[in-house]
């Protein structure tokens, strides 16, 4: 078995007990008994109730949007050429803020902060895109501009709506820009658009090996790039907008995933996208139990902990050199 | 036969023009060196000749197709080149790096094969660098990674290569191991070779035709005897170029 495959089936493994220990624990702790009769269709407990209407549909949100944005991590550093790109750089979630924020100012709830959010993100991704396009040439330093400048501006537009924003909306916003999980509602999606993408990438797993080279020497040896450059950030873009409208911002994960993968197992893609999707979901579950069950019934923003966790485990990897950069 | 041919070809970088309406052919069995000053074009026509960049007039054939109307996996099976500048910023071990090469012949649903591996293999055996399958190519040092970078080129096993400076680095014995290697590929593969040389010496040795640059000229071409002779090279260079011959055997040196 090479490396490679066991580090994947060690994370398949994780991320089922990750999965078993965040639907057993919270407020309610449920016995291994209990989860058995609620899922094989006991639908009077109260466990039922628990886990299919609150835990399950969390923790698979958490899951999803962890395994979307380490993806989407990992994709934008490669057509970017840039270590430090993260699925956010291109102020796709800037822009997702804005709109859910306004939507928040607008006294909209539930759901509809979500269809806004992606709108934000998808209007963000089209203006990146149509300037940096505009004048004819399209090289990833100027996509990175573009985005990092834009992402910028919306930075300074989520400051002027949090300035004059009412006192008892700031709490929810805070949450909302940290990242947070009580608002997620439906699932379905993010799992559909996650497999999509992660199909739409596996696809151009070998590709992305040769772009990780350059892009001259990748179109060398036979890569149409500019398809496959505007196929990945779609891709990308998708997978980040999506997240973001379920989750809001969530940092780090999208950054640290794809390097922790590429440290201990190379940058082969066909195995880095695989265990990014399960790393990314693995820790993204487990942070958001940590932010569940920490100060229960306190909650808090699991943006938090992803960082705190996400920090110390990161230099620690690093600094034992798995892998040499 | 000529392998790649370019006609009425117009190159122009800036305000510098490489080349204007140049016919240019090269056929089997060939090996070209191309010379010039710095800046003078000679990335940039090789970049052209390769299908890279778009010329501002003219048409390149790869044998008889047009070369833009060809898709690019369909030119990597025929045509490659060596570039001169490189870095990669993400880890990547020396036989993943050599496995590169095989990219075009691999349908997109497949992985490699022993075979391609194989091919890998034998490619960094003829550059000297068995022994390093497992080493992050960012642990090599200059000319180890340039003969990383020939062995991908090797692995690749194009008919035409295209050479941006292929002795940079390298010490001298791997640039006269590099250069019998390359003469013995091009041989063996009935192919052609081009390329951009600084040592005037080494393109004597091992190349059979040259093409100088002129900026604001047209460019020279043809045999070696015909092209590096002192005078052209003296304008080409702008530094006086003295030419021996000694026993059938050319020799240059800069004054």
């Amino acid at each position: 078995m090479t490396k490679s495959t066991k580090l994947i089936s060690f994370l398949f493994l994780a991320a089922l007990i990750s999965l078993f220990v965040s639907i057993s624990s919270g407020a309610m702790s449920l016995s291994l008994t209990q989860i058995w009769q609620a899922l094989t269709g006991d639908s009077e407990s109260l466990a039922y109730m628990l886990i299919w209407e609150l835990r399950l549909p969390r923790a698979i949100t958490a899951f999803v949007v962890g395994a979307m944005l380490s993806i989407a991590g990992a994709l934008m550093q490669v057509i970017l050429r840039n270590p430090l790109a993260d699925p956010y750089i291109l102020g796709v979630s800037g822009g997702a803020s804005v709109a859910a924020l306004l939507a928040m100012l607008a006294g909209i709830a539930g759901i509809g902060i979500s269809i806004s959010a992606f709108a934000g993100a998808l209007l963000s991704t089209l203006l990146v895109f149509s300037i940096a396009h505009g004048s004819g040439s399209w090289s990833p330093m100027k996509v990175l501009l573009t985005g990092v400048v834009l992402a910028a501006g919306w930075g300074a537009l989520i400051s002027l709506i949090l300035a004059l924003s009412p006192d008892q909306g700031l709490r929810s916003m805070l949450f909302w820009l940290m990242g947070d999980f009580s608002y997620s509602s439906s699932y379905g999606w993010g799992s559909l658009t996650l497999l999509v993408g992660f199909i739409a990438s596996y696809w151009l797993a070998r590709p992305l090996n040769l772009l990780l080279h350059g892009s001259v020497q990748a179109a060398s040896l036979g890569v149409s790039v500019e398809k496959v450059y505007l196929l990945i950030f779609l891709v990308a873009s998708l997978l980040t907008a999506v997240a973001v409208s379920l989750a809001g911002n969530i940092g780090f994960v999208g950054l640290i995933v794809p390097h922790l993968v590429r440290l201990s197992i190379g940058s082969d893609h066909r195995s880095l996208l695989p265990a990014c999707l399960l790393l990314g979901g693995t820790l993204m579950l487990i942070a958001d139990l940590l932010a569940r069950t920490l100060f229960s019934p306190q909650q808090l923003p699991v943006g938090v902990i992803t960082a705190l966790l996400g920090v110390p485990l990161f230099l620690l990897i690093l600094h034992r050199g798995l892998r040499k950069y | 036969m000529s392998l790649l041919t370019a006609n009425n070809l117009t190159v122009s970088i800036g305000e510098l023009t490489i080349c204007k309406k140049t016919e240019l052919r090269f056929a089997a069995d060939q090996t070209w060196a191309i010379l010039g000053r710095n800046g003078s074009g000679k990335t940039t026509l090789l970049h052209t000749l390769a299908g890279l960049r778009e010329p501002q007039e003219g048409i390149i054939h790869l044998r008889t197709q047009p070369m833009a109307q060809l898709q690019r996996r369909f030119i990597a099976k025929q045509l490659g080149i060596l570039f001169q500048q490189q870095d990669d910023p993400f880890p990547a071990t020396v036989m993943e790096t050599a496995l590169i090469g095989r990219h075009p012949y691999i349908e997109s649903w497949r992985g490699e094969t022993a075979e391609d591996i194989q091919c890998a293999e034998s490619a960094l055996k003829s550059v000297e660098l068995e022994g390093f399958e497992h080493r992050f190519s960012s642990t090599l040092s200059g000319g180890e990674k340039q003969r990383l970078k020939i062995a991908t080129l090797l692995t690749q096993n194009p008919q035409i290569m295209l050479l941006d400076e292929p002795t940079n680095h390298l010490d001298l014995n791997h640039q006269i191991k590099l250069l019998n290697l390359i003469s013995k590929v091009t041989q063996a593969r009935q192919g052609v070779t081009l390329m951009v040389l600084h040592d005037l010496n080494l393109a004597a040795r091992f190349c059979t035709h040259a093409l100088l640059l002129n900026p604001g000229e047209a460019p020279l071409q043809g045999s070696l005897e015909e092209v590096l002779q002192a005078e052209s090279l003296e304008r080409a260079y702008g530094w006086p170029v003295k030419r021996f011959n000694i026993n059938g055997k050319v020799f240059y040196h800069p004054q």
